[in-house]
């Protein structure tokens, strides 16, 4: 596995994650994703309304995959409308503060919403406890988050988008196991990109792009 | 984010915009009084919601001061709002309208905020009846009735011929969620905000919350060749309706930030137009999933029933006086003619009686 932390992938990939950040409002799932997509950090961030996407490709195993990442609006309020978007979903980070006791509570909500919601049960959830930098501010342990996660077969990681600790790992460790999970088990949802360049739901299916297929430009970065 | 100081800003305040919004305010407020008698606290969830949300607003103000004197009074006008109606359930993007209704008609004077033309209870009268004529819709446990109003986008996108209706055909319009339920208030920076006071400007008085949707559409329409390029006609987009939702919605959010104001006025003129226009009307008009809600335009609906059994009755008279010949094309427009009628009737009683 090695990490791309260029977008030279974005025009050209082998396979198409959808992967959903989903967990209690104001625990940093946008910077999360700006962290990892643009290596940015937002101290005045603002609120997420409804949903917000972004994109970045990784290489694994010499593939290459985009990673197409929805952030979700946090409160309760917003699932008729973020829920819409679990489908086709093959990943998962549910993402709690490790400051906010309460949100590391709801993250049992947020699997059940997720389980119920989606048509794939092979997917890759994996839990973050953000806000890692924060440590004298504490108030979720970590042995008791990775109990938690153990109990539930959750990938698990701190992080800490704003001095960008384990951010990179976090999202790589999720779409390695997708991946390594689509190569054992024949039928998991992922998406491929089929020669007409539209995006369909299948197998993971290897595909490599015509060279007039190529693009020059960018798009379908972060919204 | 803007990064001008608001040295800038308190020119672009003083507008005749901002006059304009703050006039329609009061033709809105007309005798009405705020009913403090069913006052209650708020919830402890919803204080902490506002709280999360007040602490990442007005990022477009520079000094850290002012900033925070506005933050606060964002946070008291809020919990004021859901003291007074406590059957409203606060949405997160609510505080972007809010915090865009006292940025307008506010500033700050000696290290303390001064309010234009009124005072804190006329300020807060005329959020609480924006709120009760545009936004109460919004306010309810769930957000049900904002999927509802995004339904409406495709058949609005239909009636402007898009021919890309078919991607997003009988799917709500998910990706401009953010747009509509704030208002266009949700991205405001020092910069875009003249366009945005015309906006609200126009919405209010539209006096019909349709009108943003009828605005968002046409925004679409007006930017379909840009829209076409860099997303329908891009095959890294996809045919993911999701994903060309939210390609389209920030394109156009980008491309209404750069947009001349004239320009601006013209769209929203010929919007307002459109949302009173019998093509645009009839969406609304002939649809039960808007039953008792803003965008109700107060149809009278028994009404609606008599005009279509009426029209189906003249339809079916015309036709016995025809040919009985279906190959003559006017007793064939003529079939095809009440056919419609009667299918639009059924579907209106089906409509009702589900509802």
């Amino acid at each position: 596995m090695s990490d791309a932390d260029d977008n030279q992938y974005n025009y050209d990939y082998d396979l198409l994650y959808k992967l959903v950040l989903i967990g209690d409002s104001g625990v940093g799932k946008s910077n999360l994703l700006s962290r990892y997509s643009n290596n940015d950090f937002q101290i005045n961030s603002k609120s997420t309304i409804g949903v917000e996407f972004a994109t970045k490709a990784v290489k694994v195993d010499g593939k290459i995959i985009k990673a197409q990442i929805w952030d979700t609006a946090g409160q309760e309020r917003y699932r008729a409308i973020t829920k819409a978007y679990y489908r086709g979903a093959v990943g998962a980070l549910i993402v709690y503060d490790i400051t906010n006791t309460k949100t590391y509570e709801n993250c049992s909500d947020w699997l059940n919403i997720l389980s119920t919601n989606l048509e794939n049960n092979d997917i890759v959830i994996g839990l973050i406890g953000n806000k890692k930098d924060l440590q004298h501010q504490r108030s979720v342990p970590i042995e008791e988050a990775q109990e938690f996660a153990r109990n539930n077969q959750l990938l698990f990681t701190e992080t800490s988008a704003l001095s960008n600790e384990n951010v990179e790992k976090a999202f790589t460790q999720l779409i390695t196991t997708i991946y390594e999970n689509s190569k054992h088990q024949t039928g998991i949802e992922t998406l491929t990109k089929n020669n007409n360049g539209s995006i369909d739901a299948g197998n993971t299916v290897s595909l490599t792009k015509n060279n007039k297929e190529k693009k020059s430009s960018s798009s379908g970065e972060c919204c | 984010m803007s990064t001008t100081e608001p040295s800038l800003k308190h020119n672009l305040k003083t507008t005749q915009d901002v006059e304009k919004l703050q006039n329609l305010l009061e033709i809105l407020i007309q005798d009405i009084v705020i009913d403090h008698k069913n006052e209650t606290l708020v919830p402890s969830s919803t204080l902490n919601q506002i709280k999360l949300d007040v602490d990442r607003s007005f990022n477009y103000i520079e000094n850290a001061t002012n900033k925070s004197l506005y933050k606060s009074l964002l946070k008291n006008t809020l919990n004021k709002v859901f003291e007074i109606k406590p059957k409203w359930f606060y949405y997160q993007g609510y505080h972007d309208i809010v915090a865009f209704f006292l940025y307008q008609l506010t500033y700050i004077e000696n290290g303390t905020v001064q309010f234009k033309k009124c005072d804190n209870d006329r300020l807060l009268l005329y959020i609480i009846v924006f709120t009760e004529n545009f936004l109460k819709d919004f306010m309810t446990k769930d957000l049900n009735n904002a999927m509802v109003y995004l339904n409406f986008i495709p058949k609005i996108l239909k009636k402007y011929n898009m021919y890309n209706y078919q991607i997003f055909k009988n799917k709500p319009f998910y990706g401009s969620i953010a747009n509509i339920i704030t208002l266009f208030t949700h991205n405001i920076s020092q910069q875009n905000i003249p366009i945005r006071l015309k906006i609200m400007s126009y919405l209010l008085e539209s006096k019909n919350i349709s009108f943003i949707l009828v605005f968002y559409t046409k925004l679409i329409s007006h930017f379909k060749l840009k829209i076409e390029e860099r997303v329908l006609n891009n095959s890294d987009s996809g045919n993911d309706p999701l994903v060309l939702q939210s390609l389209i919605n920030t394109l156009i959010t980008d491309e209404l930030d750069k947009i001349d104001l004239n320009e601006l006025e013209k769209l929203l003129k010929e919007s307002f137009d459109d949302m009173n226009s019998p093509k645009i009307q009839n969406i609304f008009k002939y649809s039960y999933e808007n039953n008792g809600l803003l965008i109700n335009f107060d149809y009278k609906r028994e009404k609606i029933i008599l005009k279509n059994t009426l029209l189906v009755a003249v339809n079916m008279i015309m036709l016995k006086k025809m040919t009985p010949d279906i190959t003559s094309p006017y007793t064939f427009a003529g079939t095809v003619l009440t056919i419609n009628n009667i299918h639009r009737l059924i579907r209106y009683y089906t409509l009702r009686y589900l509802k």
